[in-house]
């Protein structure tokens, strides 16, 4: 599977003639100066923007909207507060109309993985930050994408916190063979976490290289 | 004396919960939409706020002249004080839902009824709960003053006929009045109070 991009100008042009392929169960970084458009980039795969000109594809079809099998993990963990850990991880199973057992089953093996077995009736106010990144991986890999989108999932959390996520997020990777996005401008994690890694340059962004990890 | 005088207050209890009501069903909708738009919000909040602005008691005693002084009256007056305590609570509400939410819901491919209940609800409730809370004082406090003003039925004007006269009636007259206050603040603890807890869990 390879997603081809080229979306070149917005209006306030973030991103000039991007064109690149991702190749299925990569974990791509995307690295560039702050604001130079990334979490742009990555938004427009999420489905939440839209680029002025050129197309994303998905297997081959483009992409225009919010897809089912591509997810996402948010810098700000935006776990919904009056939903408790497992609330939160069943969200997206919820939407899709699965039955009760099922969603928890799903939701409780999740959280087993990323260690919160115990904190699944906790309220995300009583979370630390890194548990409440976890919870958002839980929430992200609940309905079982193809693709994972993280927009600076790391940056919001302290650096032992993150140390010990980023290996989790490998380990995750490396079992799930999902295809991993990482929008980061921490330069070593990008190195310690991907197979490849596009950089891009200031506003308006431009692709500078790509450069693959042994 | 004791019957009688409840009557009288369970009609301007009555009332005021039956304008709120309305006040809510027809406000929610439109302060969500406002919150959420800010073309639809800049062209009518001002409109609204010059509304709001203008001495509410003046032209609700005017009204009365026009629709009569029955419980239709009391149920306008009661629904009119209610709108604008909804309408800025819930739009506040609105407007200060974290972006990601939405993001959250799109992501997750949550449909616009879905979006509604799952997430925009949930997330405005606390603001709904004060917003009810104030309203529903604030319209009981006012169509008490137009009972009294205007004569409309209810405690107001058991109140207001009882003080002109002897002192017997002053008697009857004083306790309403008490009655009201010790009315006002039960259902502001024990109701309103409960609620707005309940959102403390999260919060």
């Amino acid at each position: 599977m390879t997603k081809v991009y080229e979306d070149p100008p917005e209006t306030v042009t973030a991103l000039k003639d991007i064109s690149f392929n991702v190749n299925e169960g990569e974990f791509l970084c995307i690295v560039g100066p702050s604001g130079c458009g990334k979490s742009t980039l990555l938004r427009m795969i999420a489905g939440l923007d839209r680029p002025s000109s050129g197309q994303i594809r998905f297997r081959g079809d483009p992409l225009t909207a919010p897809h089912s099998k591509i997810s996402m993990v948010f810098q700000t963990f935006a776990l919904l507060p009056w939903r408790t850990v497992i609330q939160n991880v069943e969200f997206g199973l919820e939407i899709q109309g699965r039955p009760k057992m099922e969603r928890q089953k799903v939701a409780m093996d999740l959280l087993d993985m990323v260690g919160l077995r115990g904190s699944e009736n906790l309220y995300p106010k009583q979370l630390s930050g890194g548990m409440k990144q976890r919870v958002g991986i839980a929430r992200a890999l609940a309905i079982d994408p193809e693709v994972v989108l993280m927009d600076e999932a790391f940056s919001a959390i302290d650096e032992f916190t993150a140390e010990a996520l980023r290996a989790e997020v490998s380990d995750i990777h490396k079992k799930s063979r999902k295809t991993f996005l990482l929008v980061t401008h921490n330069l070593p994690e990008a190195i310690e976490l991907a197979d490849r890694i596009l950089v891009l340059s200031a506003r308006p962004a431009r692709v500078k290289t790509i450069v693959g990890i042994a | 004396m004791t019957p009688f005088f409840i009557s009288h207050v369970a009609q301007s209890l009555a009332n005021v919960t039956t304008g709120v009501s309305l006040a809510l069903v027809l406000v929610l909708p439109l302060a969500l939409l406002v919150g959420m738009r800010s073309q639809l919000d800049q062209a009518l909040t001002p409109i609204i706020m010059l509304v709001g602005a203008l001495p509410d008691l003046a032209i609700l005693t005017f009204l009365v002249t026009i629709i009569g002084r029955g419980n239709v009256a009391a149920v306008a007056i009661s629904a009119f004080s209610a709108f604008f305590p909804i309408y800025f609570t819930i739009r506040q509400g609105v407007k200060e839902i974290p972006a990601d939410y939405f993001h959250v819901a799109s992501v997750f491919r949550a449909g616009r009824a879905q979006t509604l209940t799952k997430m925009i609800l949930p997330s405005i409730f606390p603001n709904l709960m004060t917003g009810l809370r104030l309203s529903f004082e604030f319209s009981w406090n006012v169509l008490l003053a137009v009972e009294i003003i205007a004569s409309v039925a209810g405690i107001g004007t058991f109140i207001s006929t009882n003080l002109g006269s002897s002192t017997h009636s002053l008697t009857y007259g004083l306790a309403a009045i008490m009655t009201v206050g010790i009315i006002t603040i039960t259902m502001d603890r024990a109701f309103f109070e409960r609620l707005e807890n309940r959102t403390k869990r999260w919060h």
